[in-house]
């Protein structure tokens, strides 16, 4: 067998399902022996999309997702999903074709050297040397990718490699790869949060993106059933617990809503449960949450003090600390007001004008429950409209790219989404400006007949960009025209998957059914107001409570 | 302030790079650095100096993360006399 058999061999062994990728010239071997397995393989039409792909897979699913790019072009292009992957802490084993090692280093065509270029981006990564090496090494980049802290690893494997003939007998015996366990959290910090937690009048739990990593959304939502204590979330917290249980506030930070930005401000404690005081959650960090000490729950140390300060650091498995803190809290005052807060600035979704609402189309799409939803979203003013409007009872439903901010993630997510899910109905939300950035994986819905459904919101501009440049730009608007985008109705078509316009307010109902019972791939192009902005917002170095709120009728 | 870390870690393909590259993104800037790989040629060991604004535990802590590095200990930490404190 030859190290491309191996390779192929090492994956079915870690139980390896799918394979999102795009073959090359030095990646060859790997698909001449695609051929013989049972592994499926999804061919997307650039190599970032399968980076992408691969992630949504892996959110969706908590299973490792993986994705195949030749070396050079192929292996730059896998960059920003692995990026992306990196920033979100989504586990992933990226193997990149690489040229032959005696070519490696001499300039060779489709030469670049992915291993350093990747370096600052990955957890870890491998070049393989010698081919007896390579299943070790494919079992260790699994262990790696999903373990701890979860994040993407690399494998460049040289053309020679995957050549290159081996006994299987010749082949060490797996060792495993270095264990990374979470730690179990200190007694004694535990208990100190608990005496923090029992003089609190009033706590507020603040829950990232480390609850869905953690698997410890159940525990989350006993400790808050515990104690009754209100909810926060960032972006990646959403899901965390239910978007429509009574105690959750919805998302904090620069376009938090307000009964969650005040709430926080005003606590005298907060519990950040596996969320990392990132700067569009904290707006000016010196302000932020001012007269609150913090219990700060995380697995991963590196997290914890980095940029504010722990009360309490309470290192180690997330579910156990939650359930070690249950009690029984007096703080009905507290949670009046929030809930009085909550209730005071809820949404309407009566907006004046004639334009599509995108916030209300969205929250009418969340509503319809009799599928199971999953939205992937791309970057931009519609990502916020879906984290603000969109209610979600599981975090892994809500698939949006928060580290990174990367354009071109929501259609090729999806593509994994619904591999993940093939029963749930996925829905991409993307915007005009997003939309191209992967507009080329619409044919990789059209050749597997992916029933995911794409709505844009089409604002003909880059909204998020023309937004700042209305509001901190004195409106000198720059490069965000997009008025003559193609008519994106007429370009799925072309690709072969149905699309309708919106154009009307009166449509949005009919469009939502169509989202919902349509079989197979759809793209619904919504027209939407070009001056409708993303509220509130705190600007970029204020504190979160001086969000500015809509002023145009 | 100036950290001396010693480091020791597998002496993988890259190893020290990953090292120094995670240093210099997390803004601690190299000073002097001194790395051998021992005998067995299976580990690496690498004192550097280096210096930031931000703090010994930070760097650490990212250090620690990497795969390859099995052990981060802090030297020395010198305190910059230049320095004008009022600056920062």
């Amino acid at each position: 067998m030859n190290g491309a058999g191996i390779l192929i061999k090492a994956l079915e062994a870690e139980g390896v399902e799918i394979i999102f990728g795009y073959p090359g010239g030095a990646i060859m071997p790997v698909y001449d022996a695609l051929v013989d397995t049972k592994v499926r393989h999804i061919l997307v039409r650039h190599e970032q999309a399968a980076a992408h792909a691969a992630e949504g897979y892996a959110r969706a699913s908590g299973k490792v997702g993986v994705c195949f790019a030749t070396s050079g072009p192929g292996a730059t292009n896998l960059v920003t999903g692995l990026a992306n992957a990196f920033l979100d802490s989504v586990p992933m084993v990226a193997v990149t074709g690489q040229v032959a090692a005696p070519l490696m280093g001499t300039d060779a065509f489709q030469e670049v050297d992915i291993y350093g270029i990747s370096m600052p981006v990955v957890k870890h990564s491998f070049i393989v040397r010698d081919v007896k090496d390579l299943s070790d090494i494919v079992a260790e980049a699994f262990q790696i990718a999903r373990s701890g802290r979860p994040g993407p690893v690399l494998i460049d494997l040289p053309k020679d490699v995957a050549l290159a003939e081996v006994e299987l007998s010749e082949l060490p015996e797996f060792r495993g790869g270095r264990k990374e366990a979470v730690p179990r959290p200190e007694a004694r910090q535990l208990n100190q949060a608990r005496e923090m937690l029992a003089a609190s009048r009033k706590p507020i739990v603040y829950a990232g993106g480390g609850v869905r990593i953690a698997g410890a959304s159940e525990q989350l939502r006993n400790f808050v059933e515990a104690t009754g204590i209100p909810v926060v979330t960032t972006l990646h917290g959403i899901g965390a617990v239910a978007g429509d249980h009574p105690l959750c506030l919805g998302m904090l930070g620069m376009h938090g809503s307000k009964e969650a930005n005040l709430s926080v401000q005003d606590c005298d404690l907060l519990i950040a449960v596996g969320a990392r005081f990132d700067d569009r959650v904290t707006g000016k960090l010196a302000e932020f949450a001012p007269e609150a000490r913090v219990i700060h729950l995380d697995g991963d140390p590196s997290e914890v003090s980095k940029l504010r300060a722990a009360d309490c650091p309470v290192v180690g498995n997330i579910k156990t600390s939650l359930n070690f803190l249950h009690m029984e809290l007096f703080i009905e005052e507290w949670v009046s007001k929030c809930l009085a807060r909550k209730a005071e600035f809820a949404c309407s979704y009566d907006a004046p004008g004639d334009f599509v609402y995108a916030p209300g189309f969205l929250n009418q799409l969340s509503s319809t429950k009799d599928r199971d939803l999953h939205i992937c979203c791309d970057v931009g003013q519609h990502q916020m409209w879906v984290a603000q409007h969109c209610k979600f009872d599981a975090p892994r439903k809500h698939i949006s790219s928060g580290g990174l901010g990367t354009m071109g993630f929501g259609l090729p997510a999806a593509v994994g989404a619904q591999f993940a899910n093939p029963e749930s109905l996925v829905v991409t939300v993307s915007g005009d400006g997003s939309i191209m950035m992967n507009i080329q994986e619409l044919a990789t819905l059209k050749r597997y007949n992916i029933p995911v459904k794409v709505v844009v919101f089409d604002n003909q501009a880059l909204g998020m960009v023309r937004q700042w440049q209305e509001l901190f730009f004195n409106e000198r608007y720059s490069e965000v025209d997009l008025s003559d985008n193609p008519d994106f109705a007429e370009l799925a078509k072309a690709f072969g998957i149905p699309a309708i316009t919106v154009n009307d307010r009166a449509d949005v109902a009919g469009a939502i059914d169509k989202i919902q019972s349509e079989p197979g791939p759809l793209l619904v192009h919504v027209m939407i107001d070009p001056r409708q902005n993303v509220w509130p917002l705190v600007p970029p170095g204020r504190a979160n409570s001086e969000m500015l709120e809509e002023t145009r009728a | 302030m100036r950290y001396t870390f010693d480091i020791s870690m597998k002496n993988s393909e890259g190893a020290l790079e990953r090292v120094l590259g995670r240093l210099r993104q997390r803004s601690f800037s190299l000073c002097s650095l001194k790395a051998d790989s021992l005998e067995s040629g299976k580990e690496m060991v690498a004192r550097v100096t280096v210096e930031s604004e931000r703090s010994a535990e930070y760097a650490m802590k990212q250090i620690d993360k990497l795969y390859d590095v099995a052990r981060v200990v802090l030297n020395e930490v010198v305190e910059e006399a230049k320095q004008d404190v009022s600056a920062k």
